[in-house]
């Protein structure tokens, strides 16, 4: 069950603090200044 | 992870990351095989940034009763698509977000059901980022 609900448009993003998979840590103030997306994945089967 | 397929349009505009909670060995041995993702590839094993983003799991039915599912899977198998077993939890939603350089949300798809939005939609989300913050 999630905590929140999703962020709307217009909301600031939520923040996140996660590792990649070369060990890099990447958080939400990171990309400042910068658009993105972000793509929460499924399953990885 | 189709938006793959569209580099340079990303590129012109920011940048994408992916947000998996599958283990890394699993994810090399099966998404990522063969594949080479130019952006990050973020774990949260704890599911901590899916619940902060608001993404639940979906019901058994709501996921595995869901037509579009198998129409996906025999379409994915007519093409050749050798199936994978699944991950270790298949109720788990995705969701698709766009932000702005100043961290405002602009595009906000959370799953509720096998429903990932076309990858132009993701992409014309991400170039309005850019050009609306001018």
């Amino acid at each position: 069950m999630a905590d929140t609900t999703a962020p709307a448009v217009g909301e600031r993003a939520c923040p996140f603090d996660l590792v990649d998979l070369d060990g890099g840590r990447v958080r939400l103030d990171d990309l400042r200044g910068q658009a993105f997306l972000l793509v929460f994945l499924r399953h990885a089967g | 992870m189709k938006v793959l397929h569209h580099r340079q349009r990303i590129d012109q505009r920011g940048t994408a990351l992916f947000v998996v909670f599958d283990p890394p060995e699993r994810l090399r041995d099966s998404l990522l095989r063969g594949l080479e993702v130019p952006y990050p590839v973020l774990v949260d094993r704890e599911r901590s940034a899916y619940r902060a983003w608001g993404l639940a799991r979906g019901s058994v039915l709501s996921i595995w009763g869901d037509p579009h599912v198998w129409l996906r899977y025999t379409s994915e198998l007519v093409r050749g698509a050798r199936l994978r077993p699944p991950g270790a939890d298949t109720l788990q939603l995705g969701g698709d977000f766009v932000v702005d350089p100043g961290g405002t949300v602009v595009y906000s798809r959370p799953q509720r059901r096998d429903d990932r939005p076309p990858v132009a939609e993701l992409l014309h989300a991400l170039e309005r980022a850019t050009t609306t913050t001018r």
